[in-house]
């Protein structure tokens, strides 16, 4: 057996490094799992192929999920996470230290995301389909929240869902981050490019401020 | 959040255990320490928060509503880096940032080899599967050995059974699907040939991909219908589908509709009727402006019979009808009537004659 994946391993490719894609998950994810987010960038930094990779895994998706509900253009959004992750191992020893890797590349992704749009907006006249500030990062009830004790129902959820989505998009957007991908309101400040923390927080507090009558009832 | 930052949020709050005694629901939800709680509970903060609770009861459904929104919030689309943009991604990711100003092409080019000869050795190892589609998985199974089970139906047999995971699938005849005896953790594979309808059972981490001649389907929980036989066709009852073609375009079908790829390429969606594109799984078998040729061809798959015409029909000849569970014979009299012939059937042949040449 092990014998197999070694030979498809080397027929596969013979570069070393993109063969870290197909390198098993299990040897990637037991080197790094255990490692504080500091110590795999420390490693990413030093030129460590499988460090990158395991980067590359853990994060691409939601980044690329972060990266569509801002802007609908799968190609746009491929091409400037590719881009980045470039950027990123062409300049890897010069990176300075990273505390929570997700919260740095969103925040990296954002900005760089947001370069590019503006780039395209100017040179081929509005062809990017980059949705209007009042239509993104909707809000879904997850089936996970089904599966917990009930002090809501399915109507209040329901009813709960409707009103997350009638917040302002950039409410909408600090809560999911900070729910959903759970961001800190630190990396949520930054990623939102807020000069101070406090904006985020009170962004999310103000949001569901407003949904205290529908609290209150449930 | 990091274990450095729990832990200091953890100290600082126990610090200060007197500040979430006037909390209100917006105050739980907003805060860090709690959603943390929520999100990621440890042995030490579910200590601590049990300990909350029960020094302060009266506050308990307030808490719990908080716990309850924020395990609410998903979001409504979440988008999906297919596999085929993941590998090729990091691939050109890797080449780039290495090999400063090569051609652009070849490198392309170098890598649709590569991809094509992984699928290959994938898909024709029955045992080695776990490696390729391992990528994403949570747990050690690259050591396991994946076993490979087939069905394939005959012309007049149809069959309904039940994958590891709880999806169901109704496979029609002349029709096969191949499918690991348990799936990976991170992705649920099989394949398929001719006609068959699923229920997907819903697994929001394991997204389920059906390979196909020359498509892939993906989809996280739902019901369709995929017919690939010479053309491709889904039809989608609920949920949501991606289809990702040879060269890597995807097209999402929203439920009612129904995607039709035909063998030059031409994509077109439309609407369908559900009774038409479903009902063969509930033995209704639809007849609906068939010609000639495909009643014949209905006729055989359904039944597993040969179907021998010593007629010949007038051009623009069409034949609607339904029947539920009805035998042979009385499928051959429907038709018959409205057309007008003959029918003779010797065990496993139906001989179609003009009523004249009697």
């Amino acid at each position: 057996m092990k014998e197999t994946q070694n030979t498809q391993s080397n027929r596969i490719d013979s570069q070393e490094s993109s063969a870290m894609l197909y390198m098993q998950h299990s040897q990637v994810m037991i080197v790094y799992t255990e490692k504080s987010d500091r110590e795999v960038w420390a490693s990413f930094r030093g030129g460590d192929e499988a460090a990158f990779n395991y980067i590359y895994r853990k994060h691409v998706g939601d980044l690329y999920n972060y990266g569509m509900q801002v802007c609908h253009s799968d190609e746009l959004v491929r091409d400037c996470l590719q881009k980045m992750f470039i950027n990123l191992r062409k300049s890897q020893s010069r990176l300075g230290d990273v505390q929570r890797i997700k919260g740095y590349l969103f925040k990296v992704f954002q900005r760089d995301l947001f370069k590019l749009i503006k780039k395209e907006k100017k040179s081929k006249d509005n062809t990017v389909p980059l949705e209007s500030d009042q239509d993104y990062f909707f809000i879904e009830k997850s089936h996970e929240s089904k599966l917990i004790a009930e002090e809501f129902d399915a109507e209040m959820k329901a009813e709960l869902t409707k009103a997350l989505n009638k917040l302002a998009p950039k409410q909408r957007q600090a809560i999911i981050m900070l729910y959903q991908e759970e961001l800190s309101y630190k990396e949520i400040a930054e990623i939102m490019q807020f000069s101070q923390v406090k904006t985020a927080r009170t962004l999310v507090y103000r949001g569901l401020e407003k949904l205290k009558e529908i609290f209150d009832v449930g | 959040m990091s274990d450095e930052m729990n832990k200091k949020l953890l100290s600082r709050t126990l610090a200060n255990k007197m500040r979430y005694r006037d909390f209100d629901i917006e105050d739980f939800l907003s805060d860090e320490f709690f959603i943390q709680w929520v999100k990621n509970p440890g042995e030490e903060t579910n200590h601590f928060w049990m300990k909350w609770i029960e020094n302060n009861p009266d506050r308990k459904h307030i808490l719990q509503k908080a716990r309850e929104i924020i395990m609410l919030v998903d979001y409504r689309t979440r988008y999906e880096l297919s596999d085929q943009a993941y590998m090729d991604l990091y691939e050109n990711i890797v080449e780039k940032s290495n090999k400063v100003g090569s051609d652009r092409r070849h490198i392309q080019w170098g890598i649709w080899h590569k991809v094509a000869a992984i699928l290959f050795l994938a898909f024709s190892t029955v045992y080695s599967i776990n490696y390729f589609t391992g990528l994403d998985s949570k747990k050690d199974q690259a050591q396991q050995v994946t076993k490979w089970l087939s069905v394939y139906n005959p012309a007049g047999q149809k069959y309904r059974f039940k994958l590891d995971d709880g999806t169901i699938v109704h496979l029609n005849s002349e029709s096969s699907v191949e499918y690991p005896e348990t799936f990976d953790p991170s992705r649920r594979v099989i394949r398929m040939k001719g006609e068959a309808f699923f229920n997907v059972a819903k697994d929001k981490d394991r997204p389920f991909i059906i390979e196909t001649e020359n498509n892939q389907v993906k989809v996280i929980g739902t019901s369709f219908n995929l017919k690939n036989r010479g053309n491709f066709e889904l039809a989608l009852e609920e949920g949501k589908v991606e289809v990702e073609g040879e060269t890597g375009e995807i097209i999402s079908l929203l439920p009612n509709e129904m995607l039709i790829k035909n063998k030059n390429g031409d994509v077109s969606i439309t609407a369908y009727d559900p009774m038409e594109v479903f009902g063969w799984k509930e033995q209704h078998l639809i007849f609906k402006d068939d010609t000639f040729q495909e009643v014949v061809d209905k006729i055989e798959a359904w039944f597993g019979v040969k179907v021998i015409s010593k007629i010949t029909v007038e051009s623009g000849w069409s034949y609607s009808g339904k029947y539920h569970d009805k035998p042979l014979s009385q499928v051959l009299d429907g038709i018959s009537i409205s057309s007008e012939f003959e029918y003779k059937i010797e065990s496993k042949t139906v001989t179609i004659l003009n009523p004249q040449t009697k």
